[in-house]
């Protein structure tokens, strides 16, 4: 039983109460089978037979009229009075009479058939005395038929002698009639036998019907307490297992002993208890940890308040420091409109300065002119010196030649004796003139010198000028280009300032915006201080929450 | 001219020196007498003294980075030095000859003959008698005419041979013959 699956369980249990309830139909379907064939039989063979006696007794009331009118109208015609031909009556008693004799023999027929089918011996008995009882009152019909053929012969020869037979005849009748009225009251009496029969019939099948169900009833509960007794045992185990479980005791373990779903549902729960156990463990871990992180959080929510005041204080600086910044911008607008009206008049003064270093620069030109015209009159000069000096050269020459001359002269008039004395004084003088000329011509050559260093001296300087001169006009050109560059400095300045003046215009709508914005993000501040505090607050529920949580955790007995 | 640039002044000093120049070319007749004057003075004052007869005239000469003497009687004359061509295989101290009016003539450096090492460009070429013809020696310089009386002889003690006498202010008086002989050793 333990090893039974409990589907297999409940599955069998089912089908044997299933089929006790089929069983139990079956046999009540059999029952009430043969209670309805019963019945069938009474309604339908009894019923029948009850009918075909009553057309008989009909039909003889029927019979009975045409005969009379047969005899009526057979006696109205001898009488000589309007008559119906009385044989149509006639025939048609004959046409009765033969189908009333059909039907007799049709009742014995279908009695004898029902005597065998009879399904008791009382059944049987009442069949046979009914058998008995159309055949009597066959006979008796057609006793009545022979007298009433005879009568028919009678009425169209002899009159008197069919009225004195109409007595006996009645009499045959009424023994037919009764025969009948026995016939009928035997089945009646059937009919109400069968009734009786079957209402024994239905009662005892109540009572077998009960017994069955009151068994089926017995063994469905005891089959029920067995699966459920088979079930709720060891599920009492678990409801107390996990009912530890439920207390937080972690430490048990459900018996798996059995291999059903039982054991399945034990296996799955140490299972699941193990996965509490992990769960209940990580819980705590994480309990801890979260008791942490929310002090963490609430640590840092706290600085966060103490931040969100001192950036709504720093707002505030910085606000004041926008709006200072706004004047120093203005301030700033206005020297840049100054700064450009001083730029536009420095640019007509460099128009004027480039004028002047122009003028400066021509002039510059006329000066190096003249000092190169200076240095070619100097030149010049220097060559008529030159030409000075070649004459002095020659005058040295000639008193060269003077000297040798009167050198010559005192020697030949010191060989001419006592008679050159006189020639030698001459000779003496000529060699003091060459040598004044000589001396004349040393300190010429000497000043020439001089000359020609001035000159040189003077060209140098010429030259120096004119270089500086150059250097003057390439610095004037210079000066040109740089105060040229300085005008479109300028001009760029003055546009520079101007576009400064209306970019301070911007800047102070600028920061206009900005100190707005600064507002609001005071306002916002205070919004952030307020959701800070609330933030605070709930960290500290968060927290008080980890504290629950973890002695919630605490609980388990890991 | 100073930085200034005081151009009136220095106009006015060319002015002054064209004026100068002008009047130097130009001599007034003051001027003119003057010149006449001291020239006729100094004619006066040259008038030899009539000595007694004892004056012996030397040429002063540059040779060597000194200055040396020659008595008139054994020059023929100087003239100036002109290009000498030299003679190979000669001694050092002969510079070469040269061509003297139509004849050649020996050139010899006088300061090699002096025995001075000192090299000179030779400006005159001093005449001397050798016989019948003149050799010539190349000096530094003729200078100047003297006339010696004896008693301005100074005797040359521990003097080369070729001085004969040295002169109050030291000038050496050269013998020509020993000085030619200095040569021709």
């Amino acid at each position: 039983m333990k090893n039974m699956r409990i589907g297999t369980r409940i599955l069998l249990g089912f089908g044997l109460v299933v089929g006790l309830a089929v069983a139990l139909g079956v046999y009540a379907l059999v029952m009430h089978g043969r209670a309805q064939k019963f019945n069938e039989e009474i309604d339908t063979r009894d019923a029948r037979l009850l009918e075909t006696l009553r057309l008989l007794a009909a039909s003889e009331t029927n019979m009975r009229v045409l005969r009379e009118h047969a005899l009526v109208n057979r006696l109205l015609a001898r009488q000589g009075l309007p008559a119906n031909d009385p044989s149509v009556f006639e025939s048609e008693w004959r046409q009765s009479r033969d189908r009333n004799l059909r039907l007799f023999e049709e009742l014995g027929t279908a009695a004898a058939t029902y005597e065998k089918e009879a399904t008791t011996r009382e059944r049987q008995q009442q069949w046979r005395a009914t058998q008995e009882a159309a055949r009597d009152a066959q006979a008796a019909l057609q006793a009545l038929s022979a007298e009433v053929e005879a009568q028919f012969e009678l009425a169209q020869k002899d009159l008197p002698q069919m009225v004195s037979r109409i007595q006996s005849t009645e009499k045959l009748r009424a023994a037919y009639e009764a025969q009948l009225e026995e016939a009928q009251r035997l089945v009646r009496a059937q009919v109400e036998a069968g009734r009786q029969q079957i209402a024994e019939y239905y009662g005892h099948t109540r009572r077998s019907l009960i017994a069955a169900l009151l068994t089926a009833a017995l063994l469905s509960l005891l089959l029920s307490f067995l699966i459920q007794h088979s079930i709720t045992r060891p599920l009492g185990t678990f409801v107390n297992f996990l009912g530890r479980v439920g207390q937080g005791d972690l430490t048990g373990v459900a018996p798996v002993d059995r291999r059903d779903e039982l054991g399945d549902l034990a296996h799955s729960l140490n299972k699941m208890v193990a996965g509490l156990r992990d769960v209940a463990m990580q819980a705590r871990h994480t309990a801890e940890e979260l008791g942490a992180a929310t002090a963490e959080i609430l640590a840092s929510t706290q600085q966060q308040a103490a931040g969100t005041a001192e950036q709504a204080a720093a707002v505030q600086q910085a606000n004041a420091t926008i709006s200072q910044i706004t004047q120093a911008g203005s301030q700033i607008s206005e020297r840049a409109r100054q700064v450009a009206a001083a730029a536009e008049a420095t640019s007509g003064a460099s128009t004027a300065g480039l004028q002047a270093v122009q003028i400066t620069a021509s002039n510059m030109e006329g000066i190096r002119e003249q000092g190169e015209a200076v240095a070619q009159n100097v030149v010049a000069l220097s060559e008529k010196t030159q030409a000075i000096g070649e004459i002095i050269a020659a005058v040295n020459e000639v008193a060269e030649q003077s000297h040798l001359l009167a050198l010559n002269a005192a020697i030949e008039a010191a060989a001419a004796g006592e008679h050159g004395r006189r020639f030698s004084v001459v000779a003496s003088e000529m060699k003091n003139l060459a040598d004044q000329s000589k001396q004349a011509t040393v300190q010429v050559r000497s000043i020439l010198s001089d000359i020609q260093k001035a000159i040189n001296s003077s060209v140098m300087l010429t030259e120096e000028a004119v270089k500086r001169v150059e250097s003057g006009r390439q610095q004037a050109g210079s000066a040109d280009r740089a105060i040229r560059s300085l005008t479109a400095n300028i001009e760029e300045s003055v546009r520079a300032f101007q576009q400064i003046a209306a970019g301070s215009s911007q800047q102070q709508i600028g920061f206009e915006q900005v100190s707005q914005a600064f507002r609001s993000i005071s306002v916002a501040a205070q919004e952030t201080a307020n959701s800070t505090r609330q933030s605070e607050k709930a960290a500290a529920h968060l927290n008080a929450l980890a504290q629950q949580l973890r002695a919630v955790v605490e609980r388990y007995q890991i | 001219m100073d930085k200034s640039g005081n151009w009136t002044g220095a106009h006015d000093r060319l002015e002054a020196g064209r004026d100068a120049l002008e009047r130097a070319f130009t001599p007034t007749a003051e001027q003119v007498q003057a010149v006449l004057r001291e020239r006729a003075a100094r004619l006066a004052r040259a008038a030899p003294p009539d000595s007694t007869g004892e004056e012996t005239g030397v040429l002063v000469f540059h040779a060597g980075g000194d200055r040396f003497a020659i008595e008139l009687d054994r020059l023929a004359g100087v003239v100036a030095a002109g290009p000498c061509s030299p003679v190979p295989g000669a001694p050092p101290e002969l510079a070469g000859v040269m061509q003297l009016r139509g004849q050649i003539c020996p050139v010899w450096e006088a300061s090699r003959l002096l025995g001075r090492e000192q090299e000179e460009a030779g400006a005159h070429v001093l005449l001397l008698y050798a016989g019948e013809r003149q050799i010539g020696v190349r000096v530094g310089g003729a200078l100047e005419i003297r006339h010696v009386t004896p008693g301005q002889r100074l005797p040359a003690k521990a003097q080369p041979p070729w001085v004969r006498y040295l002169l109050p202010d030291l000038v050496a008086v050269l013998d020509a013959d020993e000085l030619l002989k200095q040569g021709l050793s």
